[in-house]
This record gives structure tokens, C-alpha cells and sequence, in this order.
């Protein structure tokens, strides 16, 4: 296809959900015991007590539920319950049993925002919890080291990194090679064919919108959201569907997972931009992982925690949400590339303390005063 | 307040005297505690926290930037604005509806039961998939009824587009609006004597001047509880508005109030004082509602001799009528249904014209996910135990504001709308806050007891509304017979007063029931994981962009419901009052 | 005025058996007359009267009314209720709760589209007129519901009269009525008929007040007219035993006939009691089987042997004492007989009586 010449990759998706299953047959048997590995008495001892507590808790987006269940079950014997829903829905209620002490959930995986709930003082430090080599080992993750979303690397671990911001074409409206760099967009042509994620909402409307800021500042998203006439959704399904059904021919702000099953189940017109000029943000999706304390469940937490840093949790989280893990190890053959982070490139990466509770408040009241049409 | 023995005064057991004053007192002092304790309890947190400017993880500092920031924001104006005039649809649904059911019972035109079904079914179809199926009729892009009318002469481009006021107002109406409106004044209508609007026609009256001069007139408190409470049911809804709005720039009062929560940081004193709005909305309403009722509500209809049924004469009209309305009900409700069926069939919902677009994977995946069998179950038995203590606790608490006359009536009866004060999502946020910081019921959270509490105080306005003119349309008399010939108030009310108001329970029961395995909002964030519901799952793969499994769910939740709705008329005949 | 010809209606009952509510119901009511549909519930009275109101339509007959046709099945003619002019009173009142007495009483006035349009001082005369007829006189602005059943059911007779009908209809006017109530009304009712000489059809399944009221009364059992008559026919002369029977009390004694009696149309029956002679019926041969019926108060009682025709010697079986009357059933040959006889006569239960039939005060059914 038009990969080599043209600025933006068409990738391939065929079979490559066979691969995936194959890799994880061929892998799964020595794996079993590969995990473990090295986790002693004190890993053993923490196993044992987990499976008196039958069980552990955790939040976090819907589509993870079923996989994660089975997944955990069958490395571990211990039952996972999911509790799965909507960001804002989620988070209130992690809040408010957070604060009232009143705790029902164990794990919670979110995005970058509960960085800020640190300093209320309910969540648990992980990083003494992690306690398996195959975790701790830095030589099996991205830079030699684990990630952290708090300053402190204590609270909130990161386990995958994905490159985000790029634009998705319908390729029977934009030719290949029509629009190379984000300065394309603004041709008048592109009038009215552009959707976006809600870029006044937070989420990834708001993190697209604060990535376009921070390359080319405030004056070029005003231009290209309210100069260009640009649909608002606040769905992403809503988006892709729009896209392959030429009804805007650029969307801005949609999510890998959704362009692949589109493309998984026979859509063939959907092709992603890689900009000259800007090669997207970092961030991390929802791999951001916190324990609550006074967890009700904390050795079957524990457990969770080092699974999900192991490469058999890291290996179903990037398989759902088609984003790559921070982890060597991981088999990324059905991760389409253009979320995988190249070397040697810049990238803004949003998922980091500093950023996040310094300068992401600054970028988004500029953005919303930009953007608000009176 | 002298004891006057006005029609419709049933004292049990206590004559007019001190001892039933002193008992109205003590049972409406009661009846005020706990009403006004789980109605009030989330209005005040709701109050509180609009002027509550603190930080997160600080402690209450009081302020009023939440309120200046909120209304002198444009975007808020606006969305007030849109809000009101996407309301404009519950006067249509009014006139429609109220001539659908007065055809339904009055001219009993041919396939009525059909009908009356299917506007239940419609109503019980969760609105996120059937969207979704309306998106696919009438996108200007790409709807079938679009591409369909582009074949007929003189159509040059799309006549319908989904994403525009008419739009929306569309998939409510159709939806929602309407059928509810059938479903609430269809049994007022059934128990209106014939004989009214018979006498009428006798004098010479023509159906019009029947309709405007009698009908109308008698089952006012009906369309009145009726209208009100769509009018505020119109105010806060809040998906459709959200993926139709949104596109079209349209933002209204609840997806404002969403925002403002949804905002990082979430901006609750903002939030709050909006819906503290809707509050106020709401008391001048319920003030209004009530003196009405007070005025000119009480006159029974029902004497009791004759709760006959007549039909008016046949003639060749009522054919065209009956298919006019089953058009109707094609278009409105099987139309976009069979879409949604068949788009449940497809790899991408809508996606036909995909090499290889069709699959039963979607069924298959959603039919053998553990999770949908404990779902099922869950919302089965969530479904059936709030129906059922729901119904009879508000057949209870309007029975005292009605013939109880209890001391501080007035004042309940405005309390019991206060659930409907608060927007779904903000009521599901007091809720958890109650659950978690009050010491006396924080040993509940976490069980099944909340998630029922939470869904009778959320049906509680209407449940009791709708039981209450039901039952002022009753003749006191007819208890006051049974009480006569021996009959305690137990036995009265089980054998006397339910049966008589029997199409009403019905309907209530039935309309709790599908609040309550359709509800979302207000138990998304009580439930447990283990405790998760068919809309909860549905709401999940909604969540995650799988329409077509949530189509799926979306389905079986409407049969399910339907499958109620059949089984409840059929108990209702059997113990309420024959008909014909 | 009224002609009613061969109206028929089957309608299906739970479980989808077809019921004949009316079997060629036909009758006729002349001018300025009260004619009387009487029957038990679910004879088919009311359906009757609702196919004349036009508030049902009958499967097949015809309804005219002065020579114009109303309903016909024939010629496809159904002129809808609110067009045909007639008042009715409904058995429920129907008195709009949500109007006053005033507004109810006007209301028929009100309607558009009629030969002429009243002014508002007409109506209020004419609305203040009626209202004085049925003695409301000075309520007209009371709330229709602060009414009492007897004023509510005149207030109902206003509403139904106020238009000055062709034809009043009443369905079961008097029967929620208590019992001093009902029989003041009974009066009032037959004065203001007579007064305002109105052609009314009224429906009750009350036999006194049928015969008290009517000019002619229709009898009806499942769907059909078994007997239509004056009062005195319908109570003297009844047609079969069901008519005897459900108009009053009466005595039936079955038996074959002998022979006549010499006597125009008289002849002798042999019953239970003996041989009877019977006068004035309908030509018989001897060996008919037939049923005679004998109402009590033609059983004349005494403490003495009676002469004549049809005397008999028995017993006092029971006694009731009515104040005005006494009720006696008494043993003839055998067989129970009632009879009532003037309270003046002294008797006890088990005395020896004396009893004779009038000839005059049998009849015989078949």
C-alpha cells in the first residue's frame, strides 16, 4: 500500500488477531511458570493469604472486564471482579470512598487525572508491593525503567505508552499525500470535513486539542476548530463511524482500538496521517495503575499489582486496547504502528506529574476561552 | 381543621373525632419524617455543596463563585435556553398522546391491545440502541429513509437530519415522550364512567365539544400529573442530547451540568448550583400542581355502580384510525427496532455494505458472557422486588394524602416530586455521598439494600402521583361500605381499595419495573460488581464503542419487559375490576 | 311516533360464546306516551334503549322516529346519537362533577350547530325555567357535586328535558333512589311526562314502577318481547308464566282442560286443586295442557263457607302481617296456595279457612 511514499501508513490488520492467538498459545506454556520466577517466600506467602481473600476489586474501563477476569483467574486461581463504566462515573466513586474510608474497591486503573488525588492521602504506596523480578527487573521495560505517573514513583504506575494526536482520513475523500502536516488541515477544502473528540472536554478531546497547542500554540487550534468548522462528538465509536462513512472526511482525537476493529471487521477506507510536522503526545491510556488503602482485599491487591506489571497482564492490556507496553517483552505483532513510539523522536508526553498539574490547567483555559464560540 | 365528612373522607376506625385528629397527626407527622428525610437529605446536599468553593481535599469553605461562575456564563444561558426549547415537545406529546389513548379506550378502534402493547414495548426499549437505530434511518449523510425519499421525484438532497432540534425532539417523542403519556392517561381514561361523555352526546355535544367540555375537564389531574412530570423528565435527559447535540452544537441544561462534573477538575459548586435551578423549577411546578389539585382535583369519577367500558359505536372510520395508528407505531417504534435487530446481526452496526458484513457473533458473545446471565438475573430480581414494595408503599403513602387527609398532606405531597428535583447523575453522586458518610446506613453499602432504596426514591414521584389522582377519581364511599361492614384497614386496602385503582397498579408497577432495569444513573455508582444489571452491562459495551453487543442487550431488555408487561395486564384483569 | 322494527344484536360474551342481546325486538309508541321496556338484568332492556340513543348499534332492524329513519340496517342509515335529538337520563346521572348545576342543565343549549343559536338570556331563561320544573330551583350555582341522589337525578332530567326532545329516553332512572325517594319521584315523574307530554321510553327492571308510570309496557326476557300491554293486560292477563311471574306474585297451577263452560271463551281445567273454571281467555280445546295463573289478591279468604264457582276448605299454612295487608299461604287439596287478604280478618297459622278463585281472575298460560 501506500505506506513507504506517501506520509501516513496504511497498516496491515489481516490475520494478525491469528498471530496473536498463536504467540499466546506457544507462549503460554513455559510462561506459566516464567512470571513467578524468583518471587520467594514473601511472593508465595502473599499468593497464599490472596486466596483466602478470594478475591480482588478493580476499576476501570469496561472493555478490559472480561479479558482481565479470565486472565487473572487463570494465572493466579484468584477471582477478579471488574468494575467497569465511564470515566467520570468511576472516578466519583473512588473519590467519595477514598475520603469517607468507606472502602469497597481494590485496584483502580485510570487515566493521568487522579495525579492530582495524591495529596488527599487514600491511596496505597505500590512500588514496595512490587515484588516479582520479572517486574522489577528493569532490563524488560522501555528506558531501562519502570514508569511512574507522581514525581515520587511510588502511587501510580504506568504500564503502557502509546503515541496519540494523529489524525485519521477517509482515504476515498483524502487522496494519500493530500495532507502531510497539520498546516494542511487549515485549507479551505477541509472546511466542514473535519470532526474531533469535544476538545472542551477532558479526556481525549482535550488531550489532542492540548498536544496541537503545545506544538503550535493557542492561535492555530482557534484556527483549525472554529476557523475550520470543525463537529464536535463525544463519542469515539461516533467518530470512526463517521469516517469510514465519508460523512467528514478527517477526525481528530479518535482511539486505536476503535480504528482497529473497524478495520478487523472489513472497513478498508480508514487511514491514519503521520504528520511531518508533528508526530503526536504520549500518553497513557488507561495503564495508569493506584491501590486504594485499607484496600478490603490488599494481598489479593498485591497479587494484582505485580500481575499487571508482569508480562502476562501487560500482554492482555495492550492486546484490548491495541496500545503497546512499556515492557520488552510483550508481543506487539497486532499493535498497528502508528501508536508504537518511535526512537530518537520527541514526543510531548502528557502523562507526567509536572506537566499535568503545572502546565495541563493553563493549556486547557487557554483552549476553552479559544474555543468557547461567544 | 374542622372534620367535615365530604365525600372521599374514609376514617378506619376512629369516628371524627379527637382520636382520628390525634391519629392523622401522628400518621402524617410519621409519613412527613420519612419522606421528607429521603427526599430533603439530597436536595440540602445538593444545596451545600453549590456553595461549597473549596478545593479538592480541602475541608467546606463557603462561597458564591459556584453560583456567580454558572449563570454568568453564556454557555450556561444558552443550554437553559435549548433545554426549554427541546421541551416544547412535551405540549405535542400531549395533544398526540391524549388523542391515541382516548382512541384506544374511547372508539376502541380495532387492534387497540396491539397498540397499547407496542407503545409499552417502545417505551421500554432502552433509547441509547434505539438511537441508534434512528441515527441509521435519518443520518443526512448516510440514513435509510434519507437515501429512501432521494428516489422519489423531486428530492434532491437529504430531507431529514438527525442532528438538529427536530432531531432530537424526534427520538424523544417517538421514544419516550409519547408512549409514556399514552401509558399514564390511558388508565385515567378507563376509569372515567362512559356515561360522562355518553350524557354529553345525548345533549348533541359532537366528539369535539365532548372532548374540550367533558373528557378533558375530568381527567385534567391525570394529563396535568402527566405533563408535569414529562416536562421535567424532558429537562434532564441526557444521552441523546449528548451524541445528537453535541454535533449540532446544541448543549442543554443536563449535558451542561455533565460537563461541569466532567471538567478536570470537575467544577461541583458550579454543577451544583445549576441543578439547584432545576430545583427551583421544580417547586414552582409542584406548587402549581398542587393547588390545582387542591382546587378542582378531588371529585370522584368513579361512583362505583358502573365502572363499565362502552365503546362508541363502530363505523368505517375507526378502520382508517386503526391504521393510521398502527402506522404509526411501525414507523415510530418497529421501524427503528427492526434497524436496531438488524444492525445487532452486523460485524459494524449499520455497516451492510461490507463484504461479509453479517455475524451472530455479537449474540453469541453477549449470550455466553458470564457476566449477562447474572445480569439477567440481577435485573430480574432488582426489577421485581422495587416493583413490588415500590408500588404498594405508594399506593400506601398516596392513600394517606388522599383519604387519610393526614396532618401536613399539602407539604408531602410537594416533598414527594423533590427526587425528580435533582438530574439522575447528580442524585447517583448524593446518593454514594449519603451511603458513605452517614453512619447509620454506611453498613449498607456495598449490599442490595441501597440500590432498592435509591430506585424507590427515584419512582416515588411518579409512582405516588399517578396513584394519588387515581385514587381521588374513587368514590370514598366505596370504602367506607367495606369499613361498614367490618373490614379493618389491612383488609380494606387489599381487598377494597387495590382492586379498585387495579389498572393504575398495574401501570405503576410496570412503569417502576422498566424504570428500574433500565436505570442507569442513579445505581452506576452503588452497584457492586456483583451486583451488576442488564443496563449496567449494556451500558458498559456501550461505553467501549461495542453497539452492537449493547444492541443486543438493549433487545432483550425490551422483551424481557414486554414479556412483564403481558404477564401484568393479564394479573391486572384478574384482580382489578371486569371490564365489559 | 316511535316504531321500533325486528332489531337484533349478538355479541360475544367471555370466552367467546355469542349472547343474543336483542331477538327482533319491535314495538311502537304513539305520541306524547310513557312506553315501559321491563325486564330482569341482561334481558336486553337496556341494550334496547342505547340502540334508540344510537349509543349501540344494532346487527340488523330499524329505528324511526315521526317517520324518519334513525337506524336502518337495510338502507344503511345510522344517524349518530348526538344528531338524532332525543334527552336521555342515564342510570348513573352522569352529572358532570366538574360544572355547576347551572352549567350542567345548559349545556345541551350550548351545543353549536343546532337549528338555532340561543343568546345568553334565553339560555339563562330556559335553564332557570327547567331547573324550576324539577324543583332546583335557586341551586343553580351550587357545585354539581354538592347535589344529593334525588337532586342529582332531577338535576339529570333537566339536563335530558331542557332542549324540549322529541323523545326522552330514561335508563333505570329511579333505581338508585331509597325508597320514600323513589316513590315521590315516581309522582313527579308521571306529572311531568303528562305535563310536558314528551314521548319517553324507559327502561327498569322495577315491575311496580313500570306498571305505575307506563302507557304501555314492553316485557323482555333474553333479547326478546314476550308480551307488550297495557298495565292492567300485562298484570290481569299475563302471557306466560314468566310475565306472570316477574310482574307480581302469583299462583300457577298446571292442569288439562276439560271442557268449556258454557260461559263466552270460559272453560273448566282440571288442576291439583280440583276442577277450576276459568273466564274470559283465549279459545282452547279440551285435553290442551296449560298453566294457569292466579294472583293472590283474586284468592278471596274468608272464615265461612264461600259459594260459587272454584271454593275450596284448607288451612292457614304461614301468615305475614303487612299493615296493610296480610300475606297468607294457605293448603287447598294439598297444594300451596298464597293469597292476601284485608288486615281486618283474623287469623292464625294452622285455623281452619275458607277460599275462592274469581273465574274472572285467572289466567291462563301457556
Amino acid at each position: 500500500m501506500h505506506a513507504q511514499a506517501t506520509g501516513w501508513q496504511v497498516t496491515r490488520r489481516q490475520a494478525t488477531g491469528w498471530l496473536a492467538a498463536a504467540l499466546l498459545v506457544i507462549g503460554a506454556t513455559p510462561a506459566l511458570a516464567d512470571w513467578q520466577d524468583g518471587g520467594g517466600a514473601r511472593w508465595q506467602d502473599t499468593l497464599a493469604k490472596a486466596r483466602a481473600e478470594g478475591k480482588v476489586v478493580v476499576v476501570g474501563r469496561p472493555d478490559m472486564a472480561k479479558p482481565f477476569s479470565e486472565g487473572f483467574k487463570r494465572d493466579t486461581g484468584i477471582n477478579l471482579e471488574f468494575l467497569g463504566g465511564q470515566g467520570r462515573d468511576l472516578e466519583s466513586r473512588v473519590l467519595r470512598e477514598g475520603r469517607s474510608g468507606n472502602v469497597t474497591l481494590d485496584i483502580i486503573l485510570s487515566g493521568a487525572g487522579d495525579v492530582e488525588r495524591i495529596k488527599e492521602g487514600f491511596m496505597q504506596p505500590i512500588k514496595p508491593e512490587l515484588m516479582l523480578p520479572d517486574v522489577t527487573d528493569g532490563r524488560n521495560w522501555a528506558e531501562g525503567k519502570l514508569k511512574w505517573m507522581d514525581k515520587a514513583e511510588t502511587y501510580m504506575f504506568i504500564g503502557a505508552e502509546y503515541i496519540f494526536g494523529w489524525p485519521v482520513f477517509n482515504s476515498d475523500q483524502v487522496k494519500p499525500g493530500e495532507i502531510t502536516s497539520w498546516q494542511d488541515l487549515l485549507k479551505p477544502q477541509y472546511k466542514g470535513k473535519i470532526a474531533a473528540w469535544d476538545p472542551r472536554a477532558s479526556g481525549p478531546g482535550l488531550a489532542a486539542a492540548s498536544y496541537l497547542a503545545d506544538v503550535f500554540g493557542i492561535d492555530f487550534v482557534k484556527k483549525l476548530y472554529i476557523g475550520q468548522n470543525v463537529t464536535y462528538a463525544r463519542d469515539a465509536r461516533q467518530l470512526i463511524d463517521w469516517t469510514a462513512r465519508g460523512t467528514y472526511s478527517i477526525v481528530l482525537g479518535s482511539l486505536p482500538l476503535e480504528i482497529e476493529r473497524f478495520r478487523e471487521s472489513g472497513v478498508k477506507n480508514l487511514a491514519v496521517g503521520d504528520m511531518s510536522d508533528g508526530h503526536g503526545t504520549l500518553l497513557g491510556g488507561s495503564a495508569v495503575m493506584w491501590q486504594m488503602k485499607n484496600a478490603p482485599h490488599p494481598n489479593a491487591a498485591t497479587v494484582f499489582v505485580n500481575w499487571f506489571a508482569s508480562s502476562r497482564g501487560q500482554q492482555i492490556y495492550s492486546d484490548v486496547w491495541q496500545t503497546p507496553s512499556r515492557r520488552t517483552d510483550v508481543h506487539n505483532a497486532s499493535i498497528p504502528d502508528y501508536v508504537i513510539p518511535k526512537d530518537g523522536v520527541q514526543y510531548l508526553d502528557q502523562y507526567q506529574e509536572d506537566w499535568y498539574v503545572n502546565v495541563r490547567p493553563k493549556v486547557q483555559d487557554a483552549i476553552v476561552k479559544a474555543l468557547d464560540e461567544k | 381543621m374542622v372534620d367535615v365528612p365530604a365525600a372521599g373522607g374514609l376514617r378506619v376506625g376512629a369516628r371524627p373525632s379527637r382520636a382520628g385528629l390525634d391519629r392523622r397527626v401522628l400518621l402524617g407527622a410519621a409519613l412527613l419524617l420519612v419522606i421528607g428525610a429521603v427526599t430533603l437529605a439530597p436536595v440540602l446536599y445538593v444545596l451545600i455543596a453549590s456553595f461549597d468553593v473549596s478545593s479538592i481535599g480541602e475541608p467546606f469553605k463557603f462561597g458564591w463563585k459556584g453560583w456567580q461562575d454558572v449563570f454568568s456564563s453564556t454557555r450556561t444561558l444558552d443550554a437553559i435556553g435549548y433545554s426549554f426549547l427541546l421541551s416544547a415537545r412535551v405540549p405535542i406529546a400531549v395533544i398526540v398522546a391524549f388523542t391515541i389513548a382516548w382512541l384506544l379506550v374511547r372508539v376502541e378502534v380495532p387492534g387497540r391491545r396491539f397498540i397499547e402493547l407496542a407503545l409499552w414495548f417502545g417505551f421500554f426499549l432502552p433509547s441509547v440502541p434505539m438511537m441508534m437505530g434512528w441515527i441509521l434511518l435519518l443520518d443526512a449523510n448516510y440514513g435509510l429513509l434519507n437515501a429512501a425519499a432521494m428516489k422519489l421525484p423531486f428530492v434532491t438532497g437529504p430531507i431529514f437530519s438527525i442532528y438538529s432540534i427536530p432531531g432530537i425532539m424526534w427520538v424523544h417523542l417517538s421514544l419516550t415522550t409519547i408512549p409514556v403519556m399514552v401509558i399514564l392517561l390511558t388508565p385515567a381514561l378507563r376509569q372515567l364512567d362512559a356515561a360522562y361523555e355518553e350524557a354529553a352526546d345525548m345533549s348533541g355535544a359532537g366528539t369535539w365539544m365532548t372532548l374540550r367540555r367533558i373528557t378533558v375537564p375530568l381527567v385534567a389531574p391525570a394529563i396535568l400529573t402527566a405533563f408535569v412530570a414529562s416536562l421535567i423528565r424532558s429537562l434532564e435527559t441526557f444521552e441523546v442530547e449528548q451524541i445528537l447535540g453535541t454535533p449540532a452544537k446544541i448543549y442543554v441544561y443536563a449535558t451542561r451540568i455533565y460537563d461541569l462534573i466532567n471538567w478536570e477538575p470537575p467544577l461541583f459548586s458550579q454543577a451544583m448550583a445549576l441543578s439547584a435551578l432545576f430545583l427551583a423549577i421544580l417547586f414552582v411546578l409542584a406548587f402549581f400542581y398542587q393547588r390545582y389539585l387542591r382546587r378542582a382535583g378531588e371529585r370522584p369519577t368513579v361512583m362505583g355502580r358502573d365502572v363499565k367500558l362502552r365503546a362508541r359505536p363502530k363505523t368505517a372510520w375507526v378502520y382508517v384510525i386503526s391504521f393510521v395508528l398502527i402506522a404509526y407505531i411501525a414507523v415510530s417504534i418497529l421501524l427503528p427496532l427492526a434497524v436496531l435487530i438488524v444492525g445487532s446481526f452486523t460485524k459494524l452496526f449499520g455497516f451492510f455494505f461490507l463484504e461479509d458484513a453479517w455475524t451472530a457473533g455479537h449474540w453469541r458473545e453477549v449470550l455466553t458472557d458470564d457476566r449477562f446471565l447474572r445480569a439477567t438475573l440481577n435485573s430480574l430480581a432488582l426489577g421485581l422486588t422495587v416493583g413490588c414494595i415500590g408500588t404498594l408503599l405508594f399506593a400506601l403513602v398516596a392513600w394517606c394524602l388522599v383519604r387519610g387527609k393526614v396532618w401536613g398532606g399539602n407539604v408531602i405531597s410537594i416533598l414527594v416530586w423533590l427526587p425528580w428535583a435533582i438530574p439522575g447523575l447528580v442524585l447517583g453522586v448524593t446518593l454514594l455521598s449519603l451511603l458513605l458518610n452517614v453512619p447509620l446506613i454506611s453498613g449498607l453499602y456495598g449490599t442490595i439494600v441501597p440500590l432498592i432504596m435509591a430506585l424507590i426514591i427515584k419512582e416515588l414521584p411518579i409512582g405516588v402521583q399517578l396513584l394519588r389522582t387515581s385514587l381521588s377519581q374513587i368514590s370514598g364511599q366505596l370504602e367506607e361500605a367495606a369499613s361498614m361492614s367490618g373490614a379493618g384497614f389491612a383488609y380494606i386496602f387489599r381487598r377494597v381499595t387495590l382492586p379498585l385503582i387495579a389498572p393504575m397498579l398495574v401501570s405503576v408497577f410496570l412503569l417502576v419495573f422498566a424504570g428500574t432495569i433500565r436505570d442507569i444513573s442513579t445505581i452506576v455508582l452503588i452497584a457492586t460488581p456483583g451486583m451488576r444489571t442488564l443496563s449496567l452491562l449494556m451500558f458498559d459495551f456501550a461505553a467501549s464503542g461495542r453497539f452492537e453487543s449493547a444492541a443486543v442487550i438493549g433487545i432483550i431488555i425490551a422483551v424481557i419487559s414486554l414479556a412483564m408487561t403481558a404477564f401484568a395486564f393479564r394479573m391486572g384483569e384478574r384482580f382489578g375490576v371486569k371490564r365489559k | 311516533m316511535l316504531q321500533v322494527k325486528d332489531l337484533c344484536k349478538t355479541y360475544l360474551a367471555d370466552g367467546g360464546k355469542p349472547v343474543a342481546a336483542m331477538q327482533s325486538v319491535s314495538f311502537e309508541v304513539p305520541r306524547g306516551k310513557m312506553f315501559a321496556l321491563l325486564g330482569p338484568s341482561g334481558c336486553g332492556k337496556t341494550t334496547t334503549l342505547r340502540s334508540i340513543a344510537g349509543l349501540e348499534t344494532p346487527d340488523s332492524g330499524e329505528i324511526l322516529v315521526e317517520d324518519s329513519v334513525v337506524y336502518s340496517s337495510g338502507k344503511r342509515v345510522h344517524v349518530a346519537s348526538n344528531k338524532r335529538g332525543f334527552g336521555m337520563v342515564f342510570q348513573s346521572y352522569a352529572i358532570w362533577p366538574h360544572m355547576s348545576v347551572f352549567d350542567n342543565a345548559a349545556f345541551p343549549l350550548l351545543v353549536p350547530n343546532r337549528k338555532r343559536k340561543y343568546s345568553q338570556a334565553e339560555i339563562r331563561d330556559k335553564v332557570l325555567r327547567v331547573l324550576g320544573v324539577v324543583a332546583l330551583d335557586g341551586l343553580e350555582d351550587r357545585p354539581a357535586t354538592q347535589l344529593s341522589g334525588g337532586q342529582q337525578q332531577r338535576l339529570a332530567l333537566a339536563r335530558a328535558i331542557v332542549t324540549e326532545p322529541k323523545l326522552l329516553l330514561l335508563d333505570e332512572p329511579l333505581s338508585n333512589l331509597d325508597a320514600k325517594l323513589r316513590e315521590r319521584m315516581r309522582f313527579e315523574l308521571k306529572r311531568l311526562q303528562e305535563e310536558l307530554a314528551i314521548t319517553t321510553v324507559y327502561v327498569t327492571h322495577d315491575q311496580s314502577e313500570a306498571l305505575a308510570l307506563a302507557h304501555q309496557i314492553a316485557v323482555m326476557n333474553s333479547g326478546r318481547i314476550v308480551q307488550i300491554g297495557g298495565p292492567r293486560d300485562i298484570y290481569e292477563r299475563p302471557g306466560d308464566s314468566f310475565v306472570a311471574e316477574f310482574v307480581g306474585t302469583t299462583n300457577f297451577f298446571s292442569g288439562e282442560v276439560l271442557q268449556a263452560n258454557g260461559r263466552p271463551n270460559g272453560y273448566v281445567v282440571r288442576t291439583q286443586l280440583g276442577n277450576m273454571e276459568i273466564d274470559n281467555c283465549a279459545p282452547m280445546s279440551a285435553g290442551d295442557k296449560v298453566v294457569v295463573s292466579v294472583r293472590p289478591e283474586y284468592v278471596q279468604v274468608g272464615n265461612s263457607a264461600m259459594a260459587g264457582p272454584n271454593s275450596w276448605e284448607g288451612t292457614v299454612d304461614t301468615q305475614i302481617f303487612l299493615g296493610f295487608c296480610q300475606d297468607l299461604e294457605l293448603k287447598l287439596n294439598g297444594a300451596l296456595v298464597q293469597a292476601r287478604a284485608h288486615p281486618s280478618l283474623h287469623l292464625q297459622a294452622g285455623a281452619k279457612v275458607y277460599a275462592s278463585i274469581d273465574p274472572a281472575g285467572c289466567a291462563i298460560c301457556r
